[in-house]
């Protein structure tokens, strides 16, 4: 048995020569995929997780003047290729359905603002506000800052979220299930108007190309 | 739960301003839930020389249009994925003949809807030419190699360049990186055969013979000398940038030079007293 690829100048060819039946074969959970073809299937494979069952961040109560976090993890693989990029964006700031109250995006510290695109410390107890850091961890879900070093220094690190998608994770190696915990935080004051304040966030994954 | 793959994630082809063509995608659910998707396309610009995009002020061309081959699903089309189910979406690319003679980017996206707060999607770029094939226009920029002072011992001597692509279509690189010493091939580096788009540059970057990315990079130790360093790309005419360094064990004289000044000042102060 022997396969690979070939080229010249105009075409780019895989074949396998000698293979029993070569093929892709289904049956109930399993699949084969027989010949030399399929490893090139599977290097060009991009694969995105959330790892949260219900998609759903909840807070719960909060209590004014305590920051409130929750998190849930991300893992990306692309065996081959050329790296990827994963960003993030808000549909509207956290707030109450048709009544107009929003808990605003958070600017961090007074004294070290942090933008959309540019995250600062934020662990003051009267700067208001929502937001986000994503921190590249190791299987064991140690920090590492890998992939999210050039976006978020460390934990205490935060940015708002935007309506314009912007980059937290991104890497250009091919790598296999690199993770990273996304930690959300709500921070209000006594004066914030009771309701259920509620918002989408929408992760994007893509290959570089 | 989100755990959708999609192969093949990065696609380049031609097309004839006027005809079509097929792309057939694999995308499984990798969950174990059923999951509701949709598909849909955006258009992207580059964004650095390292194969980052972004899609902010990219605009697609009108005359290109994009549609499902599936007999059962239209792009846009609300579809389940059960848990571990691989679907077939045939994406059909429409061109006229008065689509522009150029390169055209496009991400086809899949996109979890979900009732609840946090939503993703994962998408596969396309990268195709409505243009003639024209054959590759290189050039090299800034090709160097680093450290500036490189020792015998300890630390690895790193190469680092940027491709220019001359002409306006995409093209793939292909080339080696040749380190000498008196005119004696020591090692020879593969060019990973990175995508350069038209009028763009690239960051360089070495491969093994399996196409695993591998540092552009030599290790330690070395003998003492001058080296050459040649990187060649295949274009036009095949390209050449040559660079030459001297290698010299700093630290063992540095180390051998404190010793001896250490004994000199030492036998300076014996003779004193």
């Amino acid at each position: 048995m022997t396969g690979g690829t070939k080229a010249s100048a105009g075409y780019h060819l895989s074949d396998t020569v000698g293979q029993m039946a070569p093929g892709e074969y289904t049956s109930g959970a399993y699949t084969v995929e027989a010949g030399f073809q399929y490893i090139y299937n599977t290097f060009n494979k991009f694969r995105f997780v959330i790892n949260d069952p219900d998609l759903a961040i909840n807070f719960g109560a909060l209590t004014p003047d305590i920051g409130t976090t929750a998190s849930h993890s991300i893992s990306i693989s692309c065996p081959a290729g050329h790296g990827y990029q994963i960003l993030v964006r808000e549909n509207r700031p956290l707030s109450i359905l048709g009544s107009g109250q929003t808990i605003p995006d958070t600017s961090c510290n007074i004294g070290s603002t942090c933008t959309p695109s540019s995250s600062a410390i934020w662990n003051s107890s009267t700067s208001y506000g929502f937001g986000y850091n994503v921190i590249g961890t190791d299987i064991n879900d140690n920090p590492t800052g890998i992939g999210t070093s050039q976006y978020f220094t460390d934990i205490s690190y935060y940015r708002p979220f935007s309506t314009t998608a912007q980059y937290v994770m991104s890497e250009n190696v091919p790598v296999s299930n690199h993770q990273a915990r996304v930690t959300y935080k709500v921070l209000i004051s006594s004066s914030q108007p009771a309701g259920n304040y509620t918002n989408s966030i929408n992760f994007i994954a893509v290959p570089n190309y | 739960m989100f755990d959708i793959s999609i192969s093949p994630s990065n696609n380049e082809f031609f097309i004839k301003p006027g005809q079509s063509y097929l792309l057939a995608f694999d995308i499984i659910n990798n969950s174990q839930t059923t999951l509701t998707l949709n598909s849909s396309i955006e258009t992207w610009l580059p964004k650095d020389n390292k194969g980052e995009i972004t899609y902010e002020n990219a605009f697609a061309d009108p005359s290109i249009s994009f549609s499902l081959n599936n007999s059962d699903l239209k792009l846009g089309q609300t579809f389940l994925a059960k848990p571990n189910e691989k679907k077939q979406l045939v994406l059909k690319i429409h061109t006229t003949t008065s689509t522009s003679l150029k390169d055209h980017y496009y991400t086809f996206f899949i996109t979890q809807l979900s009732p609840d707060q946090t939503t993703a999607k994962i998408g596969a770029h396309l990268i195709f030419s409505t243009q003639e094939k024209q054959t590759a226009s290189l050039s090299i920029k800034k090709f160097s190699a680093s450290p500036l002072i490189k020792d015998s011992f300890f630390k690895p001597i790193i190469f680092s360049g940027t491709a220019y692509n001359n002409s306006s279509q995409y093209s793939k690189l292909t080339g080696k990186l040749i380190i000498s010493k008196n005119n004696l091939k020591i090692q020879e580096i593969i060019i990973s055969p990175d995508v350069i788009l038209g009028n763009y540059s690239r960051s360089i970057r070495c491969a093994d013979k399996e196409a695993n990315i591998i540092p552009c990079a030599i290790n330690p130790p070395f003998w003492p000398g001058k080296y050459t360093a040649t990187l060649t790309l295949n274009s036009q005419k095949p390209i050449e940038t040559q660079i030459s360094f001297f290698v010299f064990p700093y630290t063992v004289f540095l180390v051998l030079g404190i010793i001896t000044a250490i004994i000199l000042i030492t036998m300076r102060i014996k003779l004193k007293k």
